[in-house]
């Protein structure tokens, strides 16, 4: 099925890429964030596809699919150590998705690259970002 | 060797959910909160309170390994809670839904029923029923399922996903009731076991209705010793003493007194030949009537009952053990009725005979006899009442206090209260060392019994999980003792006229003591056994044997719950230094006078 509402990154034009980013960045949605191309990561971008004209509240949501850990990991980290999610045993790499809130943009939870990327998790996701945007 | 660890660690992972208790016990003393673990000494501050938390999930286990056919309807209980649990939400969000978005107060709502939701979702774990449930929904959902569309209008994925929860919650529920109708109840009961050998009940609440005792602290400082207070403690200790010796033979020796009491059968057996004969006498027979004749024969088969009811009683006790259950009561009320009966009978037969003439002698005669025979049947009821209440009273303690009363209630794994509460210090009189047993407990209906019947012969009891708590002061705290000391003094030959010192070396004294004393959480031995004490005592020795005592005062040390003491003291009047020791065993030997201090 066709990506409706995701942005996929490209990994070898690191100026578009950042621009792509700077983009979702501003627009006022409901930002998940999905790293890898795992079978299972890109199954869970397609969840996360079609979840995202679902929000019970009425946001804007919106996918960044980024294939590798490598592109706009500088201007990703940043939100997962403000958030505490990246810790000596978690390192960004293992990081397989997570969803940033409106304005000013945080992280909250994530799901780590062995975690289940099923529709309850990734809706869990959005739910709490979402009511941490209201 | 991969598989040789595998095994181990199976082992131990099977070892450790053997070990898993069903009750988590939390001590609170004061302000501190202690865990009291079972694997442990499972020792408590003897004023504390005390929670007790049951884990269902492993009361569930243990339920089923006694009741295997109770799995179907726990597994589906649980899963009908887990869905039950999820949907408590579903109001708060499908009426938020409904609402309008832009109020934040609704928008509030509708995002704490959903966070609400998911974490639930996510607490009960991937392998759990309501989530897989919910995450096939979802797929189903998004797979444009038709019963996506209501109207043409596709609903949202919260309406169809608890709508779909709802049915699937009926149908749990539908094949709940198809389960088979396996009948038991979960209780759980407290003892007291005390040093002075008295025993009781003690309130859990939530768990029974038994009325708190009088509020009794186990002081901590103990400093004064009152003589009413000795008085009192010695003639508890030689109770106890009494008890202890005697315990193990108890209800046998109960048992033989019990048949001793039994009536003499020579006396019915004498007064049935007796009525034979003086219905065979050629002088009387002649004069008797049918009637009287037809009630005679009535009396001689009622002996002839009373001897064989007699004689099943004394099989019946003969054969009794402490365990089995007492079924003596229903024959006791056979024989009283029996002898009640034949008094009766006698009054009726005694009636007639007297008003024949010609053998007013013969009828005063057997009148006697049989009268006799009556009153000593009459006064074995008595006796019966008495002994009996004796020899029930005996097996109840020893049946291991498991007979259930009307006041502890019954409970299922849907309505057993999650904590109980115990207070010690409404647990009655008690002191160091003293027990609490705690008993958590399957009752099993027997096969066409009452469900809620409290006969304990309606029921089978397992103990799924006894405690056995020691009750002890725990940390620094003091005791006074009495006790007898063997003393000698250091330098008895500069004792100016004291003769009784040249002849033995050790005098005996009365000594009484204050000392300090520790309490051990983590060590049954320690407290028990070991017990040390260190203080002072005072003691009044008679080094010149002149008859007035005079006054020692000094250091002891004390061991094995002051069996054991030894001391360095100074005897002020006669300004000698002397040691001394005691050994104050908790018995009396003839001739020796010694005995346990206090």
């Amino acid at each position: 099925m066709a990506l409706q509402h995701t942005t996929e990154i490209p990994l070898d034009d690191l100026p578009k890429a950042q621009a792509l980013y700077q983009g979702l960045k501003n627009q006022k949605c409901i930002l998940m964030i999905v790293l890898g191309d795992s079978k299972a990561t890109q199954d869970g971008v397609q969840i996360a596809d079609n979840l995202a004209p679902t929000s019970p509240g009425g946001f804007t949501r919106k996918v960044m699919w980024v294939k590798n850990h490598t592109v706009l990991k500088e201007e990703l980290e940043p939100y997962l150590h403000a958030a505490e999610i990246i810790k000596d045993d978690t390192p960004y790499e293992e990081i397989k998705c997570f969803c940033l809130t409106l304005s000013p943009r945080k992280a909250q939870s994530r799901i780590h690259k062995n975690g289940v990327m099923d529709y309850i998790r990734v809706e869990q996701l959005y739910i709490e970002a979402e009511s941490q945007s209201l | 060797m991969r598989i040789l660890l595998t095994l181990l660690l199976l082992a131990f992972t099977l070892t450790t959910s053997a070990q898993q208790s069903i009750i988590t016990i939390t001590e609170k003393s004061g302000k501190k909160i202690t865990d009291i673990p079972r694997s442990g000494e499972q020792v408590v501050d003897i004023n504390s309170e005390l929670t007790l938390t049951i884990d269902k999930e492993a009361l569930k286990a243990k339920i089923v390994d006694n009741i295997p056919d109770l799995q179907g309807s726990f597994d589906l209980q649980t899963q009908i809670d887990q869905f039950e649990a999820a949907l408590n939400f579903q109001d708060q969000v499908l009426t938020a839904m409904e609402g309008n978005l832009d109020d934040a107060e609704t928008m509030d709502e509708l995002y704490a029923g959903l966070t609400g939701f998911y974490n639930y979702l996510g607490r009960q774990g991937t392998n759990s029923q309501i989530y897989k449930e919910t995450a096939s929904l979802l797929n189903q959902y998004f797979s444009n399922d038709v019963n996506t569309f209501v109207a043409g209008q596709k609903v949202s994925k919260e309406y169809y996903v608890f709508t779909h929860l709802n049915e699937e919650l009926s149908s749990l529920k539908t094949e709940l009731a198809k389960q088979p109708n396996t009948s038991y109840f979960v209780s759980m009961t407290a003892y007291l076991q005390t040093e002075f050998g008295k025993a009781g009940r003690v309130h859990i609440e939530n768990f029974d209705n038994y009325a708190l005792q009088e509020f009794y602290e186990v002081p901590r400082w103990v400093t004064t010793l009152s003589a009413d207070q000795l008085q009192s403690l010695k003639e508890i200790q030689a109770q106890a003493q009494a008890n202890n010796e005697r315990r193990a033979d108890l209800f046998e020796e109960l048992k033989t007194k019990f048949l001793a009491a039994l009536p003499d059968l020579k006396c019915a057996q004498e007064a049935k030949a007796n009525i034979t004969a003086f219905l065979t006498d050629g002088t009387v027979s002649s004069r008797l009537s049918t009637a009287v004749k037809d009630k005679a024969q009535e009396l001689i088969a009622q002996y002839e009952q009373i001897v064989g009811l007699i004689e099943t009683v004394k099989t019946t006790v003969s054969g009794l053990s402490v365990d089995t259950v007492f079924e003596i009561y229903g024959l006791i009320d056979q024989v009283k009725k029996q002898a009640e009966s034949i008094k009766n009978v006698f009054t009726d037969f005694d009636a007639l005979i007297q008003v024949i003439a010609g053998i007013q002698a013969e009828a005063d005669a057997l009148t006697d006899e049989v009268k006799d025979c009556i009153k000593k049947l009459s006064n074995f009821g008595a006796a019966f009442d008495q002994l009996v209440g004796i020899l029930k009273g005996h097996q109840v303690r020893y049946q291991d206090n498991l007979e259930l009363g009307k006041e502890v209630k019954r409970f299922t794994v849907d309505n057993l209260p999650a904590e109980g509460f115990l207070q010690l210090k409404r647990s009655g009189k008690r002191e160091d060392g003293d027990r609490l047993e705690l008993n958590l407990l399957l009752g099993i209906p027997k096969e066409g019994k009452d469900p809620t019947s409290t006969n304990p012969d309606d029921y089978d009891l397992i103990k799924l999980e006894p405690w056995l708590l020691q009750m002890q002061t725990l940390g620094f705290y003091s005791r006074t003792y009495v006790g007898l000391i063997m003393a000698d003094p250091y330098n008895a030959d500069s004792l100016s006229g004291v003769e009784a010192l040249q002849e033995r070396r050790f005098l005996y004294a009365p000594s009484a003591g204050l000392l300090l004393k520790v309490g051990l959480r983590n060590s049954r031995f320690y407290n028990d056994f070991l017990s040390p004490g260190i203080g002072i005592s005072i003691s009044t020795p008679d080094f010149d044997t002149n008859g007035d005592p005079e006054f020692g005062t000094g250091l002891v040390l004390t061991a094995f719950k002051n069996i054991l003491s030894i001391g360095i003291n100074y005897n002020v009047t006669l300004d000698v230094p002397y040691w001394s020791f005691g050994v104050n065993l908790p018995f009396n030997l003839p001739g020796i006078p010694i005995n346990r201090p206090q």
